[in-house]
């Protein structure tokens, strides 16, 4: 179990390194001179001030000393100072972090209402067709446009929500409420799935037989075989989050990382777009690591021999 | 990434039939309103109409006119030729490079193949959308960049799949026999192993086209893509997001019709594969 956490550990580690480097990369490649997009359009300086801002980045040196520079100074937490800001970027994003965090937090909370509405409440067969085509109409629309369609019904046309900002508790239902829905209805199909898929299962017939009743056979037996490939979705569905926090944060016009993600891409902000990049992947592999662990407490058969059972899956 | 998820519902139910056809048909029309826009409106897309401006749905105007009193529905029928080109592109462009590398990746020795495949992990890592945001912070944005952000963002999973075929289909008897024949190994995957892969990634790719649609409307929402009188329909709801207080009709329709080519692309993704996928072959 331990050799196998570490081998874990090891394997996310080189997904931030190569995340790291990717970013590394891309500042490389990217045509125009850093310099340059610092100073902006406006910008004018003489060659010689900006050979000295130069320097003092330290773009002049060969491009694997910057590199390595680079990965130990992100490996201590720095990660390079904003262009367009002149911030450093941890502060940069960290200044927005809760701002998204909140959003992230009422988008899982709404997700696990919508679940469970769409599982207790219209659970039974002769409703699946409708909430299954729900379901596809929620996975399948741009994600703005619900946000869009929110904001005309409830913004607009009902009055009952904020239609723009983040100020108080209200600002949150719409937003939130945007990113839930597309993520509720993959759940929603991922869990109906597997639910089908666990009354096949012999245990499910043996339960049965024992005279267990159909309500303790879903509680006890079958919600749980099928929550092990929805929290398999866990790690894309953290990522969708975030992903979907730059759509909505700006249908929305709420502060957040969405928001500096757009600005510094647009703005073309690269030390930024790194850190975004970075932060990422850390939030991936934590993701990951707790998905791991999870899936143990679930379903003890991977307890005893995770390799064995893995193969067979 | 949405690719494999949504691939993994697999509906077993009877009766598909209907969905699969109505599904077809909806994309027939789309492809057709891509193709010749001018056989379903006589209205000019860029044809502004001072005397009717956010004009409300009605007979004249039936999606309603925008703030400059151009027909919102001629704009969405033009539209689909840039969304659904710009879809089908970027899967197109995603297809053919995922094939490649990834039956490279299934037929090069193991060390080439690890490598390889971390480095589309660690892409992997990465939700589609912020992929495809990380290409334009890096080509800048323009419509060109939105097709190879969007195609550069899917590509991974079309490796992956390409990959895991590959190395069934290598093994086959076919295979192993034409190599006792002494066939060049390019030509045993060019002509052998890549045809018996397609099926599975004819499935991907047609869900696969939504998501671009999806990921491309989504970059040109954020004003990264096309720049406004061109009518594509993520630039149209980024118009419609303005004018929500006045005319919600300018920012609804267009979105329906994105939602419409979605769901159609993975209804009929959906029964290729649950009618054992792979056409003719």
């Amino acid at each position: 179990m331990a050799a196998r956490l570490a081998a874990r550990l090891g394997g996310m580690l080189v997904v931030v390194w190569g995340a790291a480097t990717l970013a590394f990369l891309v500042l490389r490649l990217v045509p125009g001179d850093p310099v340059d997009i610092m100073l902006g359009v406006q910008g004018q300086a003489s060659p010689e001030a900006k050979d000295a801002i130069r320097a003092d980045l330290g773009l002049d040196r060969p491009a694997f000393e910057q590199y390595f520079g680079y990965l130990g100074r992100v490996l201590w937490g720095d990660l390079g100072r904003s262009y367009q800001l002149r911030l450093p970027v941890t502060e940069v994003i960290g200044q927005q972090l809760a701002a998204t965090l909140e959003l992230v937090a009422a988008s899982v909370l709404f997700t696990l209402v919508l679940v469970a509405i769409g599982a207790v409440v219209f659970g039974g067969r002769r409703s699946r067709p409708v909430v299954g085509a729900l379901e596809l109409i929620a996975i399948s629309s741009p994600p703005f446009w619900i946000g869009l369609v929110l904001l005309a019904v409830f913004g607009f046309g009902l009055n009952l929500f904020p239609v723009a900002g983040a100020d108080g508790v209200t600002a949150v239902v719409l937003p939130a409420a945007t990113i839930a829905l597309p993520v509720a209805g993959l759940l929603g199909q991922v869990l109906a799935a597997g639910m089908a898929d666990a009354r096949a299962q012999p245990f499910a017939l043996t339960a049965l037989a024992r005279g267990v009743s159909a309500e303790r056979l879903v509680l006890r037996h079958t919600l749980r075989h099928a929550a092990l490939p929805a929290v398999t979705l866990t790690g894309y569905i953290v990522g969708s989050l975030l992903g979907g926090a730059v759509i909505v944060e700006s249908v929305f016009g709420r502060p957040g990382i969405g928001r500096v993600t757009l600005a510094a891409i647009t703005h073309r902000d690269l030390p930024v777009v790194m850190g975004v990049i970075i932060l990422t992947s850390v939030v991936f592999v934590i993701v990951n690591l707790a998905v791991d662990i999870s899936y143990r407490l679930i379903d003890p058969r991977l307890a005893l021999s995770a390799e064995a059972i893995r193969g067979v899956r | 990434m949405a690719v494999d998820l949504r691939r993994r519902v697999v509906s077993r139910r009877p009766g598909k039939r209907t969905g699969r056809i109505i599904a077809a048909a909806i994309l027939g029309v789309l492809s057709a309103m891509a193709l010749f826009p001018a056989l379903f409106t006589g209205l000019d897309p860029l044809g502004a109409d001072v005397s009717a401006i956010l004009q409300p749905p009605s007979w004249a105007h039936i999606f309603g006119t925008d703030q400059v009193g151009r027909d919102v529905y001629s704009r969405v029928v033009y539209g689909a030729g840039y969304s659904l080109g710009t879809g089908v592109g970027a899967t197109a462009i995603a297809l053919v490079v995922g094939v490649v590398f990834g039956t490279l990746a299934g037929l090069v020795p193991r060390a080439l193949d690890g490598v390889l495949m971390r480095g589309v992990e660690i892409v992997m890592a990465f939700p589609e959308f912020l992929v495809a945001l990380f290409i334009i912070a890096v080509l800048g944005p323009g419509p060109a960049n939105v097709i190879i952000a969007v195609s550069v963002a899917a590509v991974p999973a079309y490796i992956r799949v390409a990959r895991a075929e590959t190395l069934v289909v290598r093994r086959a008897g076919y295979v192993e026999a034409a190599r006792g024949l002494g066939v060049h190994p390019l030509t045993i995957a060019v002509r052998h192993i890549v045809p018996n892969t397609l099926g599975p990634l004819s499935v991907i790719a047609t869900i696969g086209i939504g998501t671009a649609i999806v990921a491309a409307a989504g970059l040109s929402f954020l004003g990264l893509g096309p720049q406004d009188p061109t009518p594509e329909w993520g630039l149209i709801l980024a118009g419609g997001r303005n004018l929500l207080a006045v005319a919600w009709w300018v920012a609804v329709f267009p979105g329906v019709f994105i939602t419409a080519t979605v769901i159609s692309a993975t209804v009929l993704g959906r029964s290729l594969r649950a009618h054992g996928t792979g056409g003719p072959r």
